[in-house]
């Protein structure tokens, strides 16, 4: 860009823009610093000890606890349950659609997976219920109405489409002249692939999958819809489950008095995701990078 | 016109390519020589990376290519049935225009093609490659490098790479598309000095757009225009006295090839 | 000898994993159909005027959807005043002045601006809707209304739109712009004749597709108090108002099946108002990135 000194109508027009991304990062600074805010009254109350390694998880009873695990292995479980349902076929077909298929199947497909990977997750809500669940049963007999296993497995059908296209696009972006580099030297189109195609595309994989995995655990509708809200620590993928997220709209729907510990827990949980997914994020980020330097784009 | 006293293992015979429907290559004749430097000039869309392309099958990933026409590599054509491609491709090497080095490091990507036909030694691995990166000029630079990342080095060391990833395979051809591009002279220069080291051993065909790096370091010259052969000679006699007028015209810049 | 080749001849191996490909192709599609399927036979016999231009009853079979259409729309109209100019102007300045800017303190800012956007990116909706709950309904007092979701809702597009804008600006080569200045247009001048133009598409889809986002979130919705038994269009921006998120939300969870035919029809209508901002944006950006490729390659 070239560097002269502004005329008023810039300066003008400037301070406008600026104006406008001041407002937007004071809304988000001060929702940050609600979040900050609301975890340190509820940390007041509650030992950091006690939140992190408590393994029971209790605040709307009686006797109140705090321990946040039930609600991590709540969100793993079908975290776990999402990246194993996906990763398999979601790589498969975006080798194929990238590779393999022919070029009107390739932009008919990628065009199409854009599109369904709109569709709220409270329609794959509904699903799970009346599609999901009446299938699992017949695979699993004896699994109960609320499962991880369900939600699991609905949420991996949910970030398919996405993941399916992003991935598409990373194997896509490794050049032609990749590609023909290793057949000149004696590869078939397999060895290629597997040994010149997807180790280069490594780096980009992997921050599509953390992306993923940021919208498997930032998910809600499903896990509330399905799951059972029941916090229970432990792996147990047949048995009901509360999620993180499926126990912030439980207090976000009632009607808790801002200074309750429940309302405050909400807080902390917040928190946790929040600190959480932004981590992932950059992660995801810092490995993009990675991944376009080193194909020199 | 054609001179053809030397040992040649490469031969084509009128070889003639169509990718869908476009003719590239029509008839083309040659039989290139064995421990000599051939290289083909000619203005751009001549078909000259076609023409290399087809000796070793890389049309073969070209959708709806037609290849007419024989190549016969020692007395064999190429296109037989029976004939692995992929083992053409490590004895008849190629290094294309521009190639670009694998995401590895600097030992994995010239192991790549040993590894590729499933040879399990490392130690003779190690040795191969550390023969190979020495043939190129590389090893004593590299040697304590061998494990950084390709991208690493500069673009004329990676060209450089690239030769030794295909000379691993002890190719008894070398086709090379451009061999120095846009690289500067210095760069141009330790290239060239490398490809007349490697002549001894094998036959090279270089596709080069600079008449001078032809008249440079090449034995023979082969002109194409438009798909067919025009001339194909000695390099001092093709470019001090060429037979044909369409010759004498591209090289006295007459014509540029726009024309048909 | 005439030889046709039409590629390299697959070997076995490779034959067997195209087919593994396809087979999981065709299975994912086939559930994604069948998802179709029930949904049309569930909801489609429900889905009539009465319907879409009726309010909730006690009898889920004289239920209708039409505040939440309303709502909805309300919402996403109201997200798009706030979301918006906000977004885009964010946009224009981290990528245009910001960047590039003589001042250091201006570049930092700008820099600093880009990394707390897109931080609250990867955000989860109920994070916001919670947050939201707590800034504008309780502590600015808004209560369970129209503004406050409207508020929550556009500072999750906010980040969202930034983002998006971003790719389209960044995605213009500048050529046009640079000649512009050198003819000595002002910076601004320059930015509306060279980039405006180009970007503007992008910017538009960009747009779009936020606003697709958020009309389908549920979760944000329900914790700042959408109801789910209105019996009148929300028409105030402190009412309290309805959505059809929320509505399919509180039709899937009760128990009868009247209900469920009720949450199944109110997809029918979610999906394609949201798939039809998804398809224009989606298709329109794609026939444009081919003509911007084709007018490139002349």
């Amino acid at each position: 860009m070239i560097r002269q000194t502004d005329s008023p109508g810039d300066t003008l027009i400037g301070a406008v823009l600026f104006v406008a991304a001041l407002l937007a990062a004071a809304v988000s600074l001060s929702l940050i610093g609600l979040l900050a805010a609301g975890s340190i009254e509820f940390f007041r109350e509650v030992s950091l000890f006690e939140f992190f390694t408590g393994t029971v998880w209790n605040p709307l009873f009686f006797q109140k606890q705090f321990g946040i695990l039930p609600l991590v292995t709540g969100t793993l479980s079908v975290v776990i349950i999402a990246v194993l349902v996906s990763v398999g076929p979601g790589i498969l077909i975006s080798i194929y659609l990238s590779e393999f298929a022919s070029d009107s199947l390739r932009n008919i497909m990628l065009t199409v997976l854009e599109i369904v990977s709109g569709i709220p997750t409270v329609v794959y809500g509904f699903l799970t219920l009346f599609w999901a669940t009446p299938v699992l049963k017949k695979l699993v007999p004896g699994l109960p109405a609320f499962s991880a296993f369900s939600v699991g497995i609905m949420t991996g059908l949910m970030v398919l489409p996405v993941l399916i296209y992003l991935w598409e696009a990373v194997i896509s972006s490794v050049s032609d002249r990749y590609r023909q580099g290793s057949l000149m030297l004696g590869a078939d189109r397999m060895q290629t692939l597997f040994r010149a195609v997807l180790p280069a595309a490594m780096p980009g994989l992997l921050s599509v999958l953390i992306l993923a995995i940021i919208r498997v655990i930032g998910e809600t509708m499903i896990a509330v819809i399905a799951g059972g809200q029941k916090a229970e620590f432990g792996f147990d993928f047949l048995a009901p489950i509360q999620t993180m997220t499926a126990f912030i709209i439980q207090v976000g729907m009632g009607d808790f008095p801002p200074d309750s510990m429940e309302y405050q827990g909400a807080f902390a949980i917040a928190g946790v995701l929040a600190v959480t997914t932004m981590s992932l994020s950059l992660l995801s980020r810092y490995l993009r990078r990675a991944f376009s330097e080193r194909s020199g784009r | 016109m054609k001179e053809q006293q030397d040992e040649s293992i490469l031969k084509t015979s009128s070889l003639s390519v169509i990718f869908s429907k476009k003719q590239v290559l029509s008839g083309v004749d040659l039989a290139f020589a064995h421990r000599k430097i051939t290289s083909v000039i000619g203005p751009s869309g001549s078909g000259k990376s076609t023409l290399l392309r087809a000796l070793n099958r890389m049309t073969d990933f070209v959708p709806e290519v037609q290849v007419e026409g024989d190549v016969s590599f020692k007395g064999h054509s190429i296109f037989d049935d029976q004939v692995d491609a992929a083992d053409i491709r490590r004895r008849i090497g190629m290094v294309s225009q521009n190639s670009v080095v694998f995401r590895k490091s600097i030992f994995e990507n010239v192991a790549y093609g040993l590894r590729i036909k499933g040879s399990h030694d490392s130690g003779r691995i190690e040795h191969q490659v550390a023969e190979s990166l020495k043939k190129v000029h590389l090893w004593d630079a590299l040697k304590d490098r061998l494990d950084h990342d390709a991208s690493d080095i500069g673009r004329e060391q990676q060209q450089r790479l690239c030769m030794a990833r295909a000379l691993v395979l002890s190719p008894e051809v070398l086709l090379i598309d451009e061999p120095t591009g846009d690289l500067d002279s210095g760069s141009t220069n330790r290239i060239e000095v490398v490809l007349r080291e490697l002549r001894d051993e094998r036959t090279i065909v270089i596709v080069t757009h600079s008449l001078h790096q032809a008249a440079r370091i090449s034995d023979k010259t082969a002109f194409l225009h438009f798909g067919k052969l025009v001339e194909y000679r000695d390099t001092r006699r093709f470019f001090t006295n060429p037979v044909m007028k369409l010759t004498e015209d591209y090289l006295t810049g007459r014509i540029f090839g726009d024309e048909r | 000898m005439r030889r046709i080749m039409d590629g390299s001849s697959p070997n076995r191996l490779e034959k067997w994993f195209v087919l593994l490909c396809q087979g999981c192709l065709v299975l994912f599609l086939l559930i994604f159909l069948s998802f179709l399927l029930l949904l049309l036979i569930m909801g489609l016999p429900r889905l009539d005027w009465e319907f879409i231009f009726g309010f909730q009853s006690r009898f889920p079979d004289q239920s209708g959807a039409l505040s939440a259409l309303t709502g909805t729309c309300e919402l996403v109209l109201l997200v798009l005043l706030f979301a918006c100019p906000i977004g885009i102007a964010a946009a224009f300045f981290i990528q245009e002045y910001g960047e590039n800017s003589s001042s250091m303190a201006l570049r930092m800012i700008s820099r600093f601006f880009d990394l707390l956007l897109t931080s609250m990116e990867g955000l989860p909706s109920v994070v916001y809707g919670f947050l939201g709950l707590a800034l504008f309904v309780n502590i600015l007092s808004m209560g369970r209304s129209l503004l406050a979701a409207a508020l929550t809702l556009a500072s999750m597009a906010v980040p969202i739109i930034i983002s998006n804008s971003r790719n389209a600006l960044r995605s213009v080569s500048r050529e046009k712009q640079e000649t512009a200045l050198c003819l000595g247009a002002t910076k601004w001048q320059a930015f509306k004749a060279g980039v405006l133009p180009e970007a503007l598409p992008g910017l538009v889809t960009g747009t779009c597709l936020a606003m697709g986002r958020v009309a389908g979130e549920a979760a944000p919705l329900l914790m700042v108090g959408a109801f789910s038994y209105m019996t009148f269009v929300p028409d105030r921006l402190l009412s309290p108002f309805a959505a059809l998120p929320v509505d399919i939300y509180n039709w899937t969870v009760q128990a009868g099946g009247g209900e469920h035919a009720n949450g199944s029809a109110a997809i029918l209508l979610l999906i394609p108002i949201l798939v039809f901002f998804n398809a224009i944006s989606v298709i329109w950006r794609r026939h444009w990135e081919k003509q911007t490729a084709e007018d490139k390659a002349k």
